[in-house]
């Protein structure tokens, strides 16, 4: 009985190019450029993130974040190279089993909600495990997804594995419908 | 033919928990535990609503999408016709997935 597993992953790393002992750097998230993460959610803080200056891990506790602004306490000097990066982790990327898909629902014009029967529940009892995706305003943007999910869930693969929408990668079936994804939010149940 | 997937999380295996096999059917998601480990979630042996059977493999950093990709290949395999699918086996030092270093094994009864 071959079933597919459909991988979306958010999107997570940008890089500096610090000024001279420079503390400061604002982080593009929440779907404004670099981050699907939003750094204003207690639950997306600094423990969250790995910060690379010049090839040397910056500790957590050497540095600190205000809503989308982390601050490197010793600061960087110029020409320094800083890269923070995600943490993958539960809400990051996921599979899920293709014939647990429940639903692809418009919640407006420029955002989109998948469902799956939530991976720890065999009832319907629970919140279900969802997608948000935003995404270009177009008409027929729904019709696009709902579409594009259809093709994922029955496409014939050898492994049985489908990239439905990699936002670090810019690959997945759902790249193919042009609408410009720029936020990925997975709301997985525990 | 239904594929059925094995770990094994110690050497020996003798005790509670220390190996498990699932129906590749009741796989049902795939996430990062953290930057070197992925969960996969089994629908539970106890058959209790809303708590899963959990396998955690350690792997190399950031490799989850390789690991989820090599296990959904495990689980639809059509290359061989033995429905027994080791996928880690720390008991005989057998990992079917590259990268993968070990296993830990939690059920929810």
């Amino acid at each position: 009985m071959k079933t597919n597993y459909l991988f979306f992953k958010q999107i997570g790393s940008q890089s500096f190019i610090a000024t001279a002992n420079q503390t400061n750097f604002t982080l593009a998230d929440d779907g404004s450029g670099n981050f699907d993460q939003d750094f204003s959610d207690g639950s997306n803080n600094e423990a969250h993130v790995e910060v690379v200056s010049d090839g040397v891990i910056i500790a957590a506790g050497a540095r600190t974040f205000a809503t989308n602004v982390m601050t490197i306490t010793a600061g960087v000097a110029l020409g320094k190279v800083v890269t923070v990066t995600a943490v993958p982790r539960e809400g990051t990327e996921v599979a899920f089993k293709a014939d647990r898909f429940l639903g692809v629902r418009a919640t407006n014009d420029t955002t989109t909600v998948i469902s799956f029967k939530a991976g720890d529940d065999e009832s319907f009892s629970t919140t279900n495990d969802t997608i948000t995706l935003t995404h270009a305003s177009n008409a027929n943007a729904q019709r696009l997804i709902a579409s594009a999910m259809e093709e994922a869930i029955n496409s014939e693969t050898g492994t049985g594995f489908v990239d439905a929408l990699d936002r670090e990668a810019s690959t997945g079936v759902l790249v193919k419908t042009g609408l410009g994804f720029t936020n990925l939010q997975l709301d997985i149940q525990a | 033919m239904e594929k059925y997937l094995y770990f094994s999380s110690t050497t020996p295996v003798d005790s509670l928990n220390d190996a498990s096999l699932y129906s590749a059917s009741k796989m049902t998601i795939m996430n990062p535990a953290s930057a070197t480990t992925t969960e996969v979630k089994f629908t539970n042996r106890a058959g209790t609503a809303v708590i899963s059977d959990i396998i955690v493999l350690t792997h190399a950093k950031n490799d989850h999408k390789n690991v989820m990709k090599a296990l959904a290949s495990l689980a639809n395999t059509e290359r061989t016709n033995a429905p027994f699918v080791v996928v880690a086996d720390v008991e005989n030092s057998i990992f079917n997935i590259d990268g993968v270093t070990a296993c830990a094994i939690t059920s929810a009864d």
